[in-house]
């Protein structure tokens, strides 16, 4: 007896499940309601595109595929947007996160004696940060400070949160990373690499 | 008995799993999730490598004599656009014991005979590397190669006198090369070429 109950309710369980899933992949086509029994689930679509550009002057930019700076010099800075778009059907909140890192020679034929030495970029590669969602900004933090621990491939920060962005709208995240101009020859032929720029959204 | 048990129950949990997941799908507890691609940011430095000597210290020198054994010359393999000049300083005599260091300027009152390779413009006590166009803003191209500087110092006869008699005397050549934009000269000490020329 209790074995019939324990596969009926496999059953109906197994039953619910396809319908949800049903429903959410689209292959019973109704409405964007579904009702189970006395219970109506509204489907929430959540879909979001981001895009990465870069500027020379922070104001014309174009589109990038990854950042890629070469032969920086104390002083310089590389600006970047990332724009985000909500495209689905349900208010989004975004963050934006930098995951990975690491530290290397940038050119094998230079003076590899600050590498060898321990020094890393992060130290003196400032990360300046403001968008159009929030008025939150970071300005001139090194990636170091923001990191808060080892700069390795676990490593990471928040280069922007709680971005709340609106149904069919666009939200842009300006960010900078300049070479501190106190840098000096200790970090000469130096590369920092980032593994990967996160971006994630969840329903609002 | 306990294999069915053991069957139900993975079924159980992979459908509460899949139920979770498409429910948290369907409120938008989980979103979607993009990834850019891997950035690399990477700093330059300064290449430089210097040649060229004095003639050997401690000789008695007199006016007239060459004192470059081998022409000052540096090499220049940086992959950044950078920036080079020199400072010459001498122990001038003016009167029997009345001697000071002095910055070479190729003024009618200097003492000391520089030339220099072809490009060199002075402003306010430092010799600038400025290719056709006297200044001080010229910027040297990454990998720019071979750079001639000196090619002879000498105490210039017709200006010294016998204030220089048995004096002890000194030459130096500082070459100075910094990264090409956002700095000045001021701030990169560290940039100098730690040998210079002594003489």
């Amino acid at each position: 007896m209790s074995r019939k109950k324990m596969s009926l309710s496999i059953a109906a369980m197994t039953s619910a499940v396809f319908l949800f899933v049903a429903a959410t992949f689209a292959w019973l086509t109704l409405s964007d309601i579904v009702h189970l029994g006395e219970t109506t689930i509204e489907l929430e679509d959540i879909d979001a595109t981001a895009v990465l550009e870069v500027s020379t002057d922070g104001l014309t930019y174009v589109s990038a595929s990854a950042i890629a700076i070469e032969n920086a010099v104390p002083g310089d800075i590389f600006y970047y947007r990332i724009v985000i778009t909500n495209t689905g059907a349900k208010p989004i909140d975004t963050q934006v996160a930098f995951i990975g890192f690491s530290n290397a020679v940038a050119d094998v034929l230079g003076d590899d004696t600050n590498y060898q030495a321990g020094r890393s970029l992060a130290s003196v590669l400032l990360y300046s940060m403001t968008n159009t969602a929030n008025m939150t900004t970071i300005t001139d933090q090194p990636i170091a400070t923001l990191i808060g621990g080892p700069v390795n491939g676990s490593a990471l920060f928040f280069g922007a949160e709680n971005l709340d962005i609106a149904v069919g709208t666009s939200e842009t995240v300006n960010f900078t990373l300049e070479v501190a101009t106190t840098s000096g020859n200790d970090y000469q032929n130096l590369k920092l690499t980032i593994d990967t720029i996160s971006i994630q959204s969840v329903g609002n | 008995m306990k294999l069915k048990i053991r069957v139900l129950a993975l079924l159980s949990l992979f459908l509460a799993v899949a139920a979770l997941g498409i429910i948290g799908t369907t409120y938008g507890w989980f979103g979607p999730r993009f990834t850019l691609s891997t950035g690399d940011i990477a700093v330059g430095d300064l290449r430089f490598s210097e040649t060229g000597a004095f003639i050997a210290d401690g000789q008695t020198i007199v006016p007239g004599q060459e004192l470059i054994a081998t022409a000052i010359a540096v090499d220049n393999a940086s992959p950044i656009t950078s920036q080079l000049r020199v400072l010459v300083t001498y122990t001038k005599c003016t009167a029997p014991d009345t001697c000071v260091e002095t910055t070479y300027s190729d003024d009618v009152a200097d003492h000391l005979a520089v030339v220099f390779g072809t490009g060199f413009s002075y402003d306010a006590g430092y010799w600038y590397y400025s290719a056709s166009e006297p200044g001080t803003d010229y910027l040297l191209p990454a990998d720019s190669g071979a750079l001639g500087v000196i090619t002879s110092i000498y105490y210039d006869g017709a200006r010294t006198g016998i204030d220089y008699a048995g004096e002890s005397v000194e030459v130096t050549v500082s070459i100075q090369v910094k990264q090409g934009d956002n700095v000045a000269w001021t701030t990169l000490a560290g940039y100098d070429f730690s040998t210079g020329y002594p003489a």
